[in-house]
């Protein structure tokens, strides 16, 4: 069975002038740019199954929003091949288009002054999506979101996550089968990323949509994705599990402590690195393998009232994956 | 009241900052200068009418230095106060500028002024080397200087506060800019952009002359290139200063009324 | 396919009129400007022709039709082509062009027609009342001459699009574009006048550099029962060459945008 989305060898290499700086922009300046070479991508490989989540991650600059953008149809490959659901993206074919979506979390597609409703029913028209048809998804994508009545409001009036829950919306009206999320829930308050991220998830369960999403929120990933791609400077650094990343370089556990009486601080360090150590209480990193062995010794040693270990997280392993090419 | 003394220190301040405004916001000048050259193409026009014929007392080279002449001076007294005063009373940031000692008009003033200093090099020199390309008496003008630049000034003031009054508008108005539209055709046409105001119709061209348009453009341009002398010439101030008592007296009168109605917060 | 077209043009007009419904009340301010304004055009006219019989071969009813199709030309901007074809520059500044990019509908298409503001047809139709009457004065109202009045309109207004739309194109490159538009707006000044009336050398250059010549003066030889064969084809032939012109000008932008877009 042919993947929903691969990429092989894809390379983006932008050409850029130089900027001018100052303000004299003479004509003579303009002539005389050094063209610059800017590599965004460099020989990217991967593909995605249909219905599958995946989390895009890298810093800024590695190149998540400009593979996006190639696999939406709007920035063409320097060179590799690329196929989502059959087609080359960069061939803008109608019946592409229609199976796809894009939302940038940063961009509004939404019409300011009026009511998002407007900007539903001339997405339909677009999409050409019978007007009826067209009422009953405007109805049930609200119902799923929670979004009640503010469809009807104008969107300048809506706050940032009420918005963000339209753009979803209308994003969504044509049913497409893939969706390029470039960082969806950035700026929004932590009950509305919690909504978006459970919208989503349902949404892929309902209708099998295979999903990219990009976020610098750790939590997306985590509530959303079992794969990550990691990207680094354009390259892939990392595709495989989200928990096989997190093992891979989160070798020590997190165990937090109090105590009923005041402990001194040689006394801790034995067992692990001290993090932390105030009347609240204590903060320990033990490695992995040890720690229920420290834990144990730490509950028989000190005047332990509440001990708690914490999950190596995405948060953490994430900055250790491109610490090392940092220092290449 | 601001003391008088420091008012030359304030003007040459707000003069500078808008001149430095105009040297880095160089679009608007690229758009200012395009639109300034429909005369050009009407000089072109009676030049091209009047190769062996006089016509309404102009010969070919009057109408070459009368609409070179219009072109200098509607470029040099180019007011777009209008929008300005639209938007800050439409959006309330006239309230900054009324906490100010300095009346909110000479900000708009001198944020005009600092813009005619940047430009006005360059109309000139298109002035002049339209002048010598058509073998004009640059000499002649130039005696006319000062006459012209009183007159310049005069019709500065009165156009000016034909825009000023119509922004001040926007008080009572939800948006006095589609007034614009029609006070340009007017300007436009009464003013003598087409067709010099001598040769209007007898029976209108009275009238016409007796507009602040034409004061404030087909009178001065006359001046510069002579063709107002002895009693014309009096008449033509006369008219220029008229206009200007009762537009500052106008605008003076719109602005306390229309300050009363300002609630500040934009309307 | 184009009734789907159809379709959506209708839904993209719809939508650009409510986004724009505070301004319906421009709709009047418009229709009293440009009927004050034809009133001063045409004492102006009557003041000129009392002093000179002809403009360039042209009489005053003649120039007045002239007058009419400016507007048309003027009105056909304000409405449709500054809404949708300006806004290309601010859209590529903003990264909003992708999006227009990644819908299932032709990009020039989109990018052409995203917003159109019908406040401001008066002008378009007063601008034909003026043709209209002009023709009645001269005594060449008839079928015929309307009917090569409007084709030959239809052939000015593409290549008036045509031009417009390469001129705006050119702020995916030189982002500082911006303020090309004003130059449309100049020349649709200078479109009021017929090309006879200038010299020689500006006469060239209104009918073969920058096309004003066929935009507006050919309509109105139609209207007038003044034209040939040859300024037909003409015009037909600048009008197809233009619009391919553009359309290759357009994928050839695109091509570049997705060269160049970060």
């Amino acid at each position: 069975m042919s993947k929903a989305i691969e990429l092989c060898d894809v390379s983006k290499v932008y050409e850029v002038y130089r900027a001018s700086d100052g303000h004299s922009r003479s004509l003579l300046r303009y002539f005389r740019r050094e063209k610059e070479f800017i590599p965004a991508v460099r020989d990217v490989s991967f593909s995605i199954d249909a219905g599958e989540v995946v989390g895009f991650l890298g810093g800024n600059g590695a190149g998540k929003t400009t593979t996006l953008k190639m696999l939406s149809g709007i920035v063409r490959p320097s060179s590799g091949h690329l196929s989502v659901l059959g087609h080359e993206p960069f061939k803008r074919r109608p019946e592409f288009l229609k199976s796809i979506t894009l939302v940038m979390g940063q961009k509004q597609q939404l019409t300011w002054d009026l009511p998002a409703l407007e900007s539903f029913h001339l997405h339909g028209a677009l999409y050409d999506i019978p007007a009826a048809e067209c009422r009953r998804r405007i109805d049930e994508l609200c119902e799923l979101l929670s979004a009640g009545d503010i469809a009807r409001r104008p969107v300048r009036k809506l706050s940032l996550g009420e918005r963000m829950k339209c753009e979803l919306i209308l994003s969504l009206l044509h049913r497409p089968s893939i969706l390029f999320l470039d960082e969806p829930t950035i700026g929004l308050d932590l009950e509305m990323q919690v909504a978006i991220r459970k919208f989503l998830g349902d949404y892929n369960k309902a209708f099998g949509a295979t999903i990219i999403l990009t976020s610098h929120y750790m939590a997306d990933i985590e509530a959303l994705a079992n794969r990550v791609i990691v990207l680094d400077r354009g390259q892939v650094v990392f595709d495989g599990g989200r928990q096989a990343l997190v093992k891979a370089h989160v070798s020590e556990r997190r165990v937090c402590l109090r105590f009923s009486s005041a402990v001194s601080d040689e006394s801790l360090r034995p067992y692990g690195e001290l993090i932390r150590l105030d009347n609240e209480g204590a903060e320990l990193l033990v490695p992995e393998e040890q720690v229920a062995k420290t834990v144990a010794q730490l509950l028989a040693s000190f005047p332990v009232t509440d001990i708690s270990i914490q999950s190596p997280s995405l948060e953490q392993a994430f900055p250790r994956l491109l610490l090392p090419r940092e220092h290449a | 009241m601001v003391a008088l003394a420091s008012l030359p220190g304030i003007a040459g301040r707000l003069i500078r900052t808008s001149v430095l405004v105009t040297v880095i916001y160089r679009a608007q000048l690229f758009v200012w200068l395009i639109s300034g050259v429909a005369p050009l193409f009407m000089m072109l026009i009676w030049w091209e009418l009047s190769r062996d014929q006089v016509i309404g007392g102009y010969a070919a080279s009057d109408f070459v230095a009368y609409f070179l002449g219009i072109y200098l001076v509607r470029q040099l007294t180019a007011v777009w106060v209008i929008f300005v005063l639209n938007d800050e009373i439409r959006h309330g940031t006239l309230s900054g500028r009324l906490l100010k000692p300095v009346a909110p008009f000479w900000f708009h003033v001198a944020e005009h002024l600092g813009q005619m200093l940047v430009r006005a090099p360059i109309v000139v020199t298109v002035f002049c080397i339209g002048a010598s390309l058509f073998d004009l008496d640059l000499l002649g003008i130039a005696r006319q200087l000062p006459f012209f630049l009183v007159s310049l000034v005069l019709a500065w003031i009165i156009i000016f506060h034909i825009y000023y009054c119509v922004g001040l508008l926007a008080f009572w108005m939800a948006n006095s800019v589609a007034l614009d539209a029609l006070v340009w055709s007017m300007y436009t046409v009464l003013g003598g952009t087409l067709i010099p105001v001598d040769l209007f119709p007898e029976a209108t061209r009275s009238i016409v002359a007796l507009l602040p348009f034409a004061s404030a453009l087909d009178f001065p341009v006359k001046v510069l290139i002579g063709k107002a002398a002895g009693i014309e010439l009096l008449y033509g101030f006369a008219a220029q200063l008229f206009w200007v008592l009762v537009l500052v007296a106008l605008r003076r009168g719109l602005w306390r009324q229309g300050l009363k109605r300002f609630s500040g917060a934009g309307i | 396919m184009s009734l789907r077209t159809l379709k959506v043009l209708l839904a993209l007009i719809r939508h650009s009129m409510l986004a724009e419904l505070e301004f319906r009340a421009n709709a009047i301010t418009n229709a009293v400007n440009t009927v004050v304004g034809m009133l001063l055009a045409l004492y102006f006219l009557d003041a000129m022709f009392a002093e000179v019989g002809s403009l360039g071969g042209w009489n005053l009813h003649q120039v007045l039709a002239l007058f009419g199709v400016a507007l048309i030309l003027e009105g056909l901007l304000e409405v449709w082509l500054f809404p949708s074809l300006h806004a290309l520059s601010e859209k590529v500044r903003t990264g909003d062009l992708d999006y227009l990019l990644v819908r299932p509908v032709d990009s020039q298409f989109l990018v052409s027609c995203s917003k159109i503001s019908l406040w401001e047809l008066p002008r378009v139709l007063i601008g034909l009342a003026v043709v209209v009457y002009a023709m009645y004065s001269e005594g060449a109202l008839g079928a015929g001459n309307l009917a090569a009045f409007l084709g030959l309109m239809a052939a000015g207004v593409a290549i008036f699009y045509s031009v417009f739309l390469i001129t705006c194109t050119l702020s995916i490159w030189f982002v500082k574009i911006g303020d090309v538009w004003i130059i449309s707006y100049t020349l649709m000044e200078i479109a009021r006048f017929p090309v006879s009336a200038f010299p020689q050398t500006i006469r060239t250059i209104l009918t073969f550099l920058v096309p004003v010549y066929f935009v507006s003066n050919v309509p109105v030889t139609g209207a007038m029962g003044m034209v040939g064969w040859p300024q037909v084809l003409g015009a037909i032939l600048f009008a197809v060459a233009f619009l391919c012109l553009s359309r290759v000008f357009w994928l050839f932008a695109l091509r570049s945008y997705s060269s160049a877009s970060s």
